[in-house]
This record gives C-alpha cells, sequence and structure tokens, in this order.
C-alpha cells in the first residue's frame, strides 16, 4: 500500500478530511474476483459508435472486463452496483470534488492528488441556477491521479452532455438512465512540463448510470486511443499502434477500487456537504 | 483525397548529409515507390529567417507537401525499408489535412500578377486544457478578425486538421534506432501568412502589430505552459513555423528520374 500523504493544515480543518483517513472499501466479491481475471475477447466488448445501445433495457453479455479491440484501443467495462447512492449524488459529486483538490483526494487516497477547474468554470458550478448536470458537463478538470503503480499522470478530463457524446436524446430517460458522466481525456503523460513532441493521446470514458431497486449502478466504460469529435467518436491512434494490455488492465483495477471506495461514503457525505459547496 | 505535410529543422551541421539524404534517398522512395497513390509530392526550401523568427518556433530546413489520392497501406508491401536520414532532428508533421483551406479569410482577390509574397508557414495547436470547440471559437471569431488588421497582411488561410491519423506509407528499418523523439502529430491547425517580404513581415508581427484579445488560457494560471503574448501559443510546441516562397523548389513527380530497387 502507498504510504498517503500528510494533508496540510488547512485540509486537515476542512470536515470532510476525516474520509481521507477511512480504511479503503473493499470492492463488492464480484468484482474482487474480476480484478484478477484475464482479457475478455474482443468480441465481447461494445463499439463507442453504438453507444445507444446503452439505453436499450438489459445487459451486455459481458459488463465486466478488458481487452484490446482489433483497431489497438484499449477497452474496459465495470459494473458496479451502488446501493444507496441516487443520481442527484453522482451529479453533486461531479461537481462538488472539483472545488478543492482535497475532495478529489479522499475519493481515492492512494492515488487521487488533485482535481481543479479554471475561474470560469468554477463560477459556473457555484451559480445556484445552473442544473445540476451541467456543473460538470461541458467543463474540463484538470486532474493529477495514480493509476496502478505508475507514477502520477496529468489528465484534463473533457466531461461532455450526452447530446454531445451522441447519444438520441428522444431516449435519454428514465428507466433507460439515469444520469451519464462521460466524456474524453487527454493524457499528458507525467512531466510537468511535457516536451514539445509530446503526443496527446486521448480516452473516452463514459459512467452509464441507471437505477436499481435498491440504488444505482455505475455501467462505465474506457475506450483507450479513442476521442469525441463533433459528436462521433474518433479512434486517433496511429495506424498499426495497440494500447498494451496491461494499459487497460491497470485502468480496470483502478475503476473498480476508487468506485467500490467511493460508492462506500457517497450516501454520507452527501448529506452532510451538499449544500456547501465553498 | 488528402494532404500532408512535414515541416523539418535540421542543426546547422547535418545540414549537408541531410540535404543528399533527402535527395538521394528519401524523396526518390517516396516519389518512386508511392507515384500511383500521389498527385503531387513538393518540397519548399526554408527561407533565411530574420533572428526574432525564433520566438515563433521557427524550423529552417525544408517543407515537404504532399497530396494524396489514397492512401496506401502502411507496412513493406513488397518494397523495401527506407533509407534512415543521417539525423534525426525536429520534425512537425500533420498527416491528414484536407486538401483546400477550410477558412480563407483575407486576399483571395488579388490577382496572381499584383505583387510576389512570401508565406509564413505555420502549425499549431491549442494548449493542453483548451476545450477544441473553445480553441476554435477564439481562433475563428476573435483571433482571425484580429490577425487581418496586421498592417501589410496580402494573404491569410487555413486549414483545421481530422484528427482521424492516416497510415503512414512504408516502413522504417527495424534494425536502425529511431528517433527517441517522436515528432509532432496532432496539430489542430496549419495556416499562411503572405506579405511582401521578411521585412514586412517584421513590422506586421513585432514593430506595428495590432491589438490582440488575449485568449483566456494565457491569463488563467490554471492553464499549464502558456504565454501571454502573441501568437498566445508556446513557440515550439504548440506553435511551429518557417517561411517559404511562392513555388515549390522540387516538384519530386515531375521533375526526377529516381533510381530506387
Amino acid at each position: 500500500m502507498t504510504q498517503l500523504e500528510e494533508l496540510t493544515p488547512e485540509e486537515k480543518a476542512r470536515p470532510y478530511s476525516k474520509y481521507y483517513y477511512l480504511p479503503l472499501a473493499e470492492p463488492t466479491a464480484e468484482l474482487k474476483a474480476a480484478r484478477e481475471m484475464p482479457p475478455i475477447d474482443p468480441s465481447q466488448a461494445q463499439l463507442p459508435q453504438n453507444i445507444n445501445d446503452f439505453l436499450d433495457p438489459g445487459y451486455f453479455e459481458v459488463e465486466t472486463g478488458y481487452c484490446v479491440l482489433p483497431n489497438g484501443a484499449g477497452y474496459l467495462a465495470v459494473n458496479n452496483k451502488m446501493p444507496g447512492v441516487t443520481a442527484d449524488m453522482v451529479n453533486w459529486w461531479f461537481a462538488w470534488h472539483s472545488l478543492d483538490p482535497l475532495r478529489y483526494k479522499i475519493w481515492y487516497p492512494p492515488g487521487h492528488k488533485k482535481a481543479i477547474v479554471n475561474a470560469r468554470a468554477r463560477k459556473r458550478i457555484l451559480d445556484p441556477s445552473t442544473p445540476a448536470p451541467l456543473k460538470f458537463q461541458g467543463i474540463t478538470h484538470q486532474v493529477v491521479e495514480g493509476i496502478s503503480s505508475s507514477p502520477p499522470a496529468h489528465l484534463w478530463i473533457n466531461f461532455l452532455t450526452p447530446e454531445d457524446m451522441g447519444f438520441d436524446m428522444s431516449r435519454f430517460h428514465s428507466p433507460n438512465v439515469e444520469t451519464v458522466v462521460g466524456g474524453f481525456g487527454i493524457n499528458a503523460g507525467t512531466a510537468d512540463d511535457p516536451p514539445p513532441s509530446f503526443v496527446r493521446g486521448g480516452s473516452i470514458m463514459m459512467h452509464f448510470v441507471r437505477a436499481i431497486p435498491d440504488g444505482i449502478e455505475f455501467r462505465t466504460r474506457f475506450w483507450i486511443g479513442y476521442r469525441f469529435v463533433d459528436r462521433a467518436p474518433v479512434c486517433v491512434l496511429p495506424p498499426g499502434i495497440a494500447i498494451p494490455v496491461n494499459i487497460p488492465r491497470g485502468l480496470f483495477q483502478h475503476n473498480i477500487d476508487e468506485f467500490s471506495n467511493l460508492r462506500s461514503f457517497l450516501p454520507q457525505i452527501y448529506r452532510e456537504e451538499q449544500d456547501n459547496w465553498l | 483525397m488528402y494532404k500532408s505535410v512535414v515541416m523539418m529543422d535540421v542543426h546547422a551541421d547535418d545540414i549537408a548529409p541531410m540535404e543528399r539524404w533527402y535527395y538521394r534517398d528519401h524523396s526518390s522512395e517516396i516519389a518512386r515507390r508511392y507515384g500511383p497513390w500521389l498527385a503531387r509530392h513538393d518540397s519548399y526550401v526554408a527561407l533565411p529567417a530574420p533572428p526574432e523568427a525564433k520566438d515563433y518556433g521557427y524550423y529552417g530546413f525544408r517543407v515537404t507537401e504532399t497530396y494524396w489520392h489514397d492512401a496506401p497501406l502502411s507496412g513493406p508491401r513488397g518494397a523495401l525499408c527506407f533509407t534512415p536520414p543521417p539525423a534525426w532532428d525536429k520534425v512537425a508533421v500533420a498527416s491528414n489535412l484536407p486538401p483546400q483551406p477550410t477558412e480563407d479569410f483575407l486576399g483571395w482577390d488579388a490577382l496572381p500578377a499584383e505583387r510576389a509574397c512570401i508565406r509564413w508557414y505555420i502549425m499549431f495547436r491549442y494548449p493542453l486544457g483548451v476545450r477544441p470547440e473553445e480553441g476554435e471559437d477564439w481562433f475563428l471569431n476573435v483571433h482571425a478578425p484580429e490577425v487581418m488588421k496586421q498592417p501589410g497582411l496580402r494573404r491569410f488561410f487555413s486549414t483545421k486538421l481530422k484528427l482521424e491519423p492516416i497510415p503512414l506509407a512504408g516502413t522504417w528499418s527495424p534494425h536502425v534506432a529511431m528517433a527517441t523523439d517522436p515528432p509532432m502529430v496532432q496539430f489542430d491547425r496549419t495556416m499562411e501568412l503572405w506579405y511582401d517580404s521578411l521585412s514586412a513581415w517584421k513590422n506586421a508581427v513585432i514593430d506595428d502589430p495590432p491589438t490582440y484579445t488575449k485568449p483566456e488560457w494565457s491569463v488563467d494560471s490554471w492553464y499549464p505552459n502558456t504565454v501571454d503574448t502573441y501568437p498566445f501559443l508556446k513557440p515550439g510546441a504548440d506553435f511551429v513555423s518557417t517561411f517559404l516562397l511562392e513555388r515549390p523548389a522540387d516538384e519530386f513527380l515531375r521533375d526526377a528520374r529516381h533510381y530506387v530497387p
């Protein structure tokens, strides 16, 4: 286990700093076993151009797994059941946590270093008239995050509206879906000052949230090597280049770990902090 | 059809061997092997630039513009490997351009015989953290109208790249060490600004520029590694440029016969 960084006195003084020191929550038994699974057959993966299939009832053949797609892109899927969690909590969390780096740290203390937004986005989040999903959709988070044992990477996550992810909005409603947290990220590597020649890799991320009897389920997908361009997914990998399988595997395991931890305290912190934006 | 552009810079001591490699080996291998897919394969020599050009990511060797009817499959496909260059210097690549500019801002109505110009040839991308739609909004609706006020600017147009990479024709040898620093391949745009002379460029860009509106990324420290002066894109990282004449120095499909196995 990575040694946790010491919080500053100012961070320690915040009421939600207590979550930083909690033991990490375990994944469900199913996901704990899945962490060590081999890659799935790529034919069992969904493709981002078929994103509207997620609005259909039921489940895909494989809801949890990872692989490298035939075009070289990385793929991972996780279905994480979250009893006691609501879509309102999810919308609130993805806005609220971007206003203070400590909030991102408590989500997953071993790997999360900071998530911040720019001044314009901050103003929009703090505006009470902004609808809850638009407090993160259409906004970019600058993130520093360590995945697996790799040094922390600098990521720019461009959150998009469901329309800009290509969803059919005539079908984008309950019970098909409660909310979607998604967009595409740019990985700027591990250096504080990326070299001039740096090639900006991209990944499409989607957390498709659906109601289940006692809470919600997160149907997560990552397509590593893709970006959205004009509401359509585009594979930006140079032809002939394939993402090594350890990349989707590492992100798969990290996703299980970070969201298993978040689901353990999200209902409680929502009760405590939902109106405390600053 | 699509277009690819390769902008090269070389260390002064590499110019002679690079020039020999470029003519004897590389351009010949491209033209001979991929002629059936090529529509044009031209090369321009970079003009000697004023010292101030280094502040604008100046690349001082060559620009190759290639127009492709179609993309050949990558890999050997019956051909031998490319002859490696004697040095791996700086290379900036835009591999999937529409063959014609996507925006023509200024000067299209001039008659060809009116004047000769030098071309300031630029590739750029928006800084990290800038959302594509926000970068485009700044460039098209704020910056380009202000650039058009440069004194002495004769011509101004730009091309937005497509993000889908095109396979690079051919293959390098697996037995040759490649550059450790790969080329930039994900620019957002190219653009050209034309002036009567390099002195006219210096006057328009440095001595008597118009007033520019600073983009958000140049004044908000949330964006890393940005600059707050024109062109508001970090030279050498997000903005590279060179100076060319109107006419290519070489049209390889037309001008040469090649001896290439």
